[in-house]
């Protein structure tokens, strides 16, 4: 760096200081800024940054590479991700993408000879409902024709706003009468925990059967309990809105229409484990949700429901900051998702200890889905007994379910916990599908012959991501989609996932050539059982779900049988 | 002499536990899970209970006690953990959120869970 810029960017440095603090924590909004503001993190800034938190420059590059929003070569002003995932794919995405490198003359990976642009693929971005989908910077376009492209890359070039097509989100929910989403009264759980105490709040968690809505399915009363009782006098509640699983946008829906709900969710969950902080980890893919959040904090500081003595409760203090990923899948696992808060690579921990222990910055600390957080608001207001009305009993309450994929009505649907997979088809009109995956990319295919199993966590577990896939759809090609996915998600910290995504896949590339034997077949499936029994995290536990699920209940689909 | 309860999914640690304090003249009962430890609490109407944490789920003797105050009991509750040792979970009290007299990490000595019973039942901490 010359001497004047070295100075202009001390100066920048000094002024994200002051707004994030000079600790490793601050390192990602930082490093979200400069990238902003530079289009690039060359190893001067690097040096820079290092320095300026008193870190080694190897650390700061580890991370930069690590997060795909963070790639530190020069880049254009406008980057355009397109979504290369399966539901975008099936909407139309080839088609897009060829449009795209005729208008711009470059090929993805690349940036126009004039800066203006880049080109990228990139993972789910939740918008599987209304594909083809593609983000520039963090617009997020929906619905892509190849006519819009003309009209998005004519808008940026002249760089008028008003130019560019309208094509927000839709964000589609059907509600249950008497759910999640009847008869709101705000604050309502709030003010009725505040009322009852901590202990008893967590009992009405704990009575209601909550499971983790993000697919995991762990008992809430059980994390909020533990982190509760835990000594320690400063805890944290964090909230997971990293849905990155392909196929899930329930989160997306959940935080444009009901984020004072979620909020409240995270307050009751600070006042009944004794936290004073809440941080919602918002993946970078929704950053443009970020104003109109930021906007419902400041609401809720105005109205006394965050700050200090909340509702006048003299003990209780609670507030909420928002800290945004940077485009890495892995990062919904909590501990890595607790290391990314940290400035760290998104890497998962050992466990234990486990969060509710030793979490944030090693700190006792709740981490629920999003989707959690609004269920124990709503819990709070109606009662654990409304709670059980429905769902099964060991799969309690309503669950929002993201549908897409061959359906004549995709979007998210509130429906019992234990609907039968034929039913849920019925209601989106996808009756006539071939093969259902239930869990996103991470879950399981099903063929006809299960579609009366029922949606639970004692059956077909799923965060929400119902994937549909009709008579024309090719599966072998859905499963190599995901296992891409899978080999560019992975941390890449323990070898079974490392290398074993990598071995699955090309095992289903030589299924598609037809040059897989029966015997090797019989290894690649070895191979995923050795991959859930030892990765180190359930990305890897369950990256193999889709192929062995594929290969057992689809035989005909990849051309040979299995040898036993 | 009084009666004490033990709950514990441990049959080793209910049976050690039993043993000793029916040597020091003691009428003792036991359960292995929530459930049952509930409805032994109604039935046998124990003096002490002598609780564990993690049964069925990690955290089952906490919502027990919880539970069993909320109910109105108001007899003394030493709750064991092999918790910390297991995991490193560290366990704090802050403002009676977990509502027990006596919080004890297993192993216990045996000198120390007799004086311990000892003193709860003469109603000191």
């Amino acid at each position: 760096m010359v001497m004047i810029e070295k100075e202009k960017f001390s100066e920048e440095m000094v002024n994200l200081g002051e707004k994030y603090g000079r600790t490793r924590n601050a390192l990602l909004p930082i490093l979200q800024n400069l990238i902003e503001s530079h289009k690039t993190l060359s190893d001067d800034m690097i040096r820079e940054v290092a320095d300026f938190l008193g870190i080694q420059p190897a650390e700061v590059y580890g991370v930069v590479t690590f997060y795909s929003f963070l790639n530190p070569e020069k880049r254009g002003k406008f980057r355009i991700y397109l979504c290369q995932t399966i539901c975008c794919d099936m909407q139309g995405k080839a088609e897009i993408a060829k449009e795209l490198e005729k208008e711009l003359g470059i090929k993805f990976g690349e940036t126009t000879e004039d800066g203006l642009f880049s080109l990228e693929y990139t993972n789910c971005i939740g918008m599987c409902d209304q594909g083809p989908a593609l983000l520039v910077n963090e617009k997020v376009f929906v619905k892509v024709t190849p006519q819009m492209i003309k009209e998005i890359i004519e808008g940026c070039r002249l760089q008028k706003k008003e130019k560019l097509p309208q094509s927000n989100p839709i964000n589609f929910l059907k509600i249950l009468p008497d759910g999640l989403f009847s008869n709101v009264i705000p604050e309502s759980g709030l003010k009725k925990a505040l009322s009852i105490g901590r202990g008893e709040t967590i009992k009405a968690i704990t009575d209601s059967g909550l499971k983790g809505r993000g697919g995991a399915g762990f008992t809430t009363g059980v994390k909020w309990n533990l982190t509760a009782v835990a000594k320690d006098p400063v805890k944290f509640v964090v909230c997971n809105a990293d849905e990155g699983e392909p196929g899930t946008f329930k989160d997306r829906v959940l935080l444009s229409n009901y984020a004072d709900l979620v909020f409240e969710g995270m307050t009751i969950g600070g006042y009944a484990i004794g936290a004073k902080k809440g941080i919602l980890y918002l993946r970078g893919e929704y950053r443009y949700m970020l104003p109109h959040l930021l906007s419902i904090l400041e609401e809720r500081r105005k109205n006394n429901l965050l700050g200090e003595k909340i509702l006048n409760k003299e003990d209780f203090s609670f507030d909420i900051e928002i800290k945004l990923g940077s485009g890495a899948y892995v990062c919904g696992e909590e501990t890595a998702l607790i290391e990314s808060l940290e400035g760290k690579r998104g890497e998962p921990r050992n466990r234990p200890p486990f969060p509710v222990n030793t979490g944030y910055l090693g700190h006792p600390t709740t981490v629920n889905n999003v989707e959690t957080f609004l269920a124990a608001a709503r819990i709070l207001a109606n009662g654990a007994e409304w709670f059980k009305k429905f769902g099964t009993e060991k799969s309690s309450g309503t669950k929002l379910f993201s549908i897409s994929g061959n359906c004549k009505h995709p979007g998210v649907y509130e429906l019992p916990m234990g609907i039968k997979v034929s039913e849920l088809l019925k209601l989106v009109g996808g009756e006539d599908a071939k093969a259902v995956v239930i869990g996103g990319a991470s879950g399981s295919i099903i063929s006809p012959k299960d579609f009366e199993r029922r949606i639970s966590y004692e059956d077909l577990a799923t965060g929400g991501s119902v994937m549909i896939f009709g008579k024309e759809m090719n599966l072998l090609k859905v499963a190599k989609n995901f296992m891409e996915f899978f080999v560019e998600e992975s941390c890449g910290q323990c070898t079974p996932c490392r290398l074993g995504n990598v071995q699955l896949l090309k095992g289903i590339e030589m299924l598609q050539k037809n040059e897989c034997s029966g015997q090797y077949l019989k290894q690649l499936l070895s191979l995923g059982e050795t991959m859930k029994l030892t990765s180190k995290c359930g990305l890897g536990q369950s990256s193999p779900n889709v192929f062995t699920s594929l290969v057992e209940n689809f035989p005909d689909e990849i051309g040979i049988k299995r040898e036993d | 002499m009084a009666k004490i309860l033990i709950i514990d999914d441990d049959i080793d640690i209910v049976e050690a536990i039993g043993i000793l304090l029916r040597t020091f003249g003691h009428e003792t009962d036991s359960a292995f899970n929530k459930i049952e430890g509930e409805k032994k609490v109604e039935s046998f109407k124990p003096d002490l209970i002598i609780l564990d944490v993690m049964m069925e789920e990690a955290d089952d003797g906490m919502v027990l006690a919880r539970d069993l105050r909320s109910k109105g009991f108001e007899k003394p509750i030493i709750m064991l953990t092999s918790l910390g040792s297991v995991t490193g979970y560290s366990v704090g009290n802050e403002e009676g959120i977990l509502p027990v007299d006596v919080f004890h990490e297993k192993p216990i000595s045996p000198d120390q869970l007799i004086s311990t019973v000892k003193k709860l039942l003469e109603g000191k901490k």
